[in-house]
């Protein structure tokens, strides 16, 4: 049969609960799983600590109430506030759903007294009657136990329970009595199907009827402050202690593993280091070079453009070329102004001008002119 | 009693005090600076990562600029004294000009010492005066400004004569030039 995770975690923590869990019912015994037979089963001594009684239906006084309260949360404070005050008897409460404007719920009176005399002091008790009508609701449940005849049944939340006595004597007068048809669904349970029944659903009744099924006897006592600083303190040095150990080891793996690495890489860095300067010096180097080398000499163009002037008669005396890139041309032509305007032709001449005032004479007009060639400073 | 229970507790927190101050700041505080450290390493590792991985571009980098600086250098000569550059230039000029028909007629040094222009590159400046025709004069600047990449003309002066339609005419004058060289063995 496969389960599912959830129904086997909710198996496990039942289990576990047994471990602390006591049935009252003629005589007070102790439960258990037996893991070989895979069945709960009657220990045969009583846990040491009694947390969780289940109550036999003989030890309880059921009283079924309807209340118009919505607030399940309300419900509780005031059935808290009306447990609390009754000194003889341990009451327990289960709380249905709200229907048509009332709530239902069940309250269970046990005698105080008889868990003095047992000497138990459990943290909760579930009744007889919530436990085994949880497993088979709808249903009519009779069990038998003990030489005992007792029967439940929960209609829409009004819970029914009675045992062999008096005029119910037997389920026919039991249905009568609670206006029950005579074909109501029912259930037998007996001394070999009693365990399996009442802790089927034991996790699912406490975890649903935690605030209800408390007892109230372990009440809380007064601690004495200075205890819990102790404990706050101790916690809070050991915390920091362990924290900042914790830390300060992690830094120092950290700055090792830095170092570490750090120096490794120191020698082969160092290399590069060095090419990195030897570039840098040749870069250098280069740049200066290339200044010296980019530094222009006389242009030789100048011919090309005397050339043509010389072909048309002028005749050139002087040419000078001066360290500021500026050529210097003297010589006779018929009209200087023919020279200027051959220059300011040309596109690689630049600035052409005469230097002094020309000398007209019969040979033509003595020029001194001065340009500058394009690219040359 | 009362008296006593105020002094515990004033000692507790007195100690809890002492404590924060003496043991957790300080240790806190070490804690901050081993981080700086730390950060301080770590940084310095990535920039080292970053290096060694830039190194192969590096060096072809420095491969491809030294190729190129060689091949600018070598565009001048090298020589093992400055005596052996002013002589060597004397000749080699020379020769330059009787190859375009020129005449020298006057060489001569500007300066006594060579000028250092770049680390070890020297820099010597001479006027050459020379006679011939004004072509062979431009002939000889072309090749000067085009193939001899070492001499640089700085200045020139050159007076014409018997210039005709037909002839460029004669050329009487001076060259003001700069030599380039390295000194000292490579």
């Amino acid at each position: 049969m496969n389960k599912s995770i959830l129904s086997k975690a909710t198996d496990e923590l039942t289990y576990l609960a047994l471990n602390r869990t006591a049935v009252l019912t003629n005589e007070l015994r102790g439960v258990r799983f037996n893991r070989a037979d895979q069945q709960i089963v009657y220990s045969q001594a009583l846990p040491a600590s009694v947390d969780v009684l289940v109550l036999g239906k003989e030890h309880y006084r059921e009283e079924n109430r309807v209340l118009p309260i919505q607030s399940r949360r309300e419900l509780n404070k005031i059935l808290a506030l009306e447990c609390a005050a009754n000194d003889s008897d341990i009451v327990t409460y289960h709380i249905g759903d709200y229907i048509d404007g009332e709530r239902r719920v069940v309250l269970w009176h046990c005698s105080a007294q008889l868990l003095i005399d047992k000497g138990l002091k459990p943290l909760f008790i579930l009744p007889e009657t919530l436990l085994l009508l949880s497993a088979k609701p709808e249903q009519l449940v009779i069990l038998e136990r003990e030489e005992k005849t007792f029967w439940f049944y929960n209609r829409q939340g009004h819970y029914l329970s009675a045992g062999k006595k008096g005029l119910i004597a037997n389920t026919s007068m039991f249905k009568a009595s609670a206006g029950l048809a005579d074909d109501t669904k029912q259930c037998d349970i007996n001394a070999d199907n009693y365990l399996p029944a009442l802790f089927a659903q034991m996790t699912a009744v406490l975890s649903g009827n935690l605030l209800g099924l408390r007892t109230r006897l372990h009440k809380m006592e007064p601690k004495d402050w200075r205890d819990y600083a102790k404990y706050c303190g101790l916690s809070a040095v050991l915390l920091l202690g362990g924290y900042f150990s914790l830390t300060s080891l992690y830094l120092q793996m950290r700055l090792d593993s830095a170092v570490t690495t750090s120096a490794g890489y120191g020698d082969q860095t160092k290399a590069i280091f060095a090419l990195q300067n030897q570039l840098t010096k040749v870069e250098a180097q280069q740049a200066q070079l290339a200044q010296v080398d980019s530094k222009l000499g006389a242009p030789s163009v100048i011919w090309r453009l005397l050339s043509p002037l010389i072909q048309q008669g002028i005749s050139v005396d002087q040419i000078s070329y001066l360290p500021d890139g500026t050529f210097l041309l003297r010589g006779v032509a018929d009209k200087d102004t023919a020279v200027l305007e051959f220059l300011n032709n040309d596109e690689i001449v630049m600035e052409p001008q005469l230097r002094a005032a020309t000398r007209s004479s019969d040979k033509g007009d003595a020029f001194d002119i001065s340009l500058k060639i394009k690219g040359v400073q | 009693m009362v008296f006593g229970l105020s002094n515990k507790a004033l000692v507790s927190v007195v100690a809890v005090l002492a404590g924060i101050k003496f043991v957790l700041l300080p240790v806190a505080q070490w804690q901050n600076e081993q981080l700086a450290v730390i950060e301080q390493h770590e940084k310095r590792n990535a920039k080292a990562e970053r290096l060694l991985d830039s190194e192969e571009q590096l060096a072809l980098r420095l491969a491809t600029l030294d190729k190129d600086y060689k091949a600018l250098a070598d565009k001048y000569p090298r020589f093992e004294a400055p005596a052996d550059f002013r002589i060597e230039t004397q000749i080699m000029f020379d020769m330059l000009l009787q190859q375009e028909n020129l005449k020298v007629t006057q060489f001569f040094w500007r300066e006594k010492l060579d000028k250092e222009v770049i680390n070890g590159m020297y820099m010597g400046r001479f006027n050459v005066d020379f006679t011939g025709k004004l072509k062979d004069v431009a002939l000889l600047q072309g090749r000067l400004a085009t193939t001899e990449k070492a001499y640089r003309v700085a200045n020139l002066s050159i007076a014409v004569k018997n210039q005709t339609d037909k002839s460029l005419g004669e050329a009487q004058g001076t060259f003001t030039v700069e030599a380039y060289y390295w000194l000292g063995a490579q």
